[in-house]
């Protein structure tokens, strides 16, 4: 484990020295870090658009082969195969993902709670900032809240697929317990709505609370995610969102 | 096994509490790596353990929810 958070010490390092600024290192070093993942997660976003674009066609799958499981599956992974896309999906990735963020973490806090090298102590002031130290503006913590709101809107549309056990049993015991799984499916599923709003509030007073080089980071990185997810799969729920928004402020009027 | 109200209730309160913490863990994940796996089953891993070990107590419904998240690599 150390291993790697020599290396990525390193490498902030090694910016450092390049760029001469500990807050134009950790940028690059976002920018660094993303850039190296493009490979793995371009596929991954444009795999995502196709398969919403196949959802009717999965839909009718499902429809003629109901209870097959088996056939169904093998259906399902020719339609796959015919839209190129890979199905890539399941929990342990995000574990890795969870650890390496866990790592990056305990690196540039651990870096920022005592800047030195060989010795040395290294310049943490970036513009207004202390990258030590929370940011005395909430310049940051603001803007890693509103692009955190940004990009949550831009993936809304479908994010979190229901949760729930298809309630197709024959029995009526069975059907009423499903029902009310549904009931708190739908519940969950409004709750993930508010969850949309909710979370950038909570980035925002989490980055208040920490060193702003690691806001920096988090503001860096969600800019970084904003542009691929632009760039692949266009402004998504960001648009509709506007359109309310503007609506809204029109009638008010 | 008979369940009580409370049991009933400390379950439904963990699922949804569960789907809180799911929803978070995407917006979180999206942000810092711009893509999230998505689950493949239907319920997600983690519903199902919890299902399973409410409906199966702890050591059996802990162990199938454990096999479901290493079938999903």
């Amino acid at each position: 484990m150390s291993i790697f958070s020599e290396f990525l010490l390193n490498v902030l390092l090694f910016l450092n020295s390049i760029t001469g600024s500990l807050g134009l290192a950790i940028i690059a070093f976002t920018i660094v870090i993303r850039s190296l993942l493009l490979p793995a997660t371009i596929p991954s976003i444009k795999a995502t658009r196709r398969m919403k674009e196949m959802q009717p066609e999965l839909n009718k799958l499902k429809k003629k082969f109901g209870n097959d499981k088996q056939a169904l599956q093998l259906a399902q992974l020719e339609l796959y195969k015919k839209y190129n896309v890979n199905p890539l999906s399941g929990c342990l990735p995000q574990l890795v993902q969870l650890g390496v963020l866990i790592l990056l973490y305990r690196v540039l806090v651990g870096f920022l709670g005592n800047p030195e090298f060989n010795g040395s102590h290294i310049e943490t002031s970036f513009l207004w900032l202390d990258l030590g130290k929370p940011d005395p503006l909430y310049i940051l913590p603001v803007a890693a809240g509103l692009s955190q709101l940004v990009l949550s809107l831009m993936i809304a549309p479908g994010a979190e697929k229901r949760d729930i056990v298809p309630n197709k049993s024959k029995k009526k015991v069975v059907r009423e317990a499903n029902e009310k799984e549904e009931n708190i499916a739908e519940m969950a599923q409004s709750m993930q709505q508010q969850m949309l709003y909710i979370m950038p509030v909570f980035t925002g007073i989490i980055a208040s609370n920490f060193p702003s080089g690691l806001a920096l980071y988090w503001v860096a990185t969600t800019i970084f995610s904003i542009a691929q997810q632009y760039f692949i799969s266009g402004p998504g729920g960001l648009v509709s969102y506007a359109k309310r928004l503007t609506g809204r402020f029109a009638s008010n009027q | 096994m008979r369940k009580t109200a409370v049991e009933r209730l400390v379950f439904r309160t963990l699922v949804i509490g569960y789907q809180v913490f799911r929803a978070l863990r995407y917006q979180f994940l999206y942000s810092a790596f711009g893509y999230v796996s998505k689950c493949k089953h239907q319920p997600s891993c983690g519903t199902y353990a919890l299902r399973k070990i409410e409906q199966e107590g702890l050591i059996v419904g802990g162990a199938k929810g454990i096999l479901r998240v290493l079938s999903c690599w």
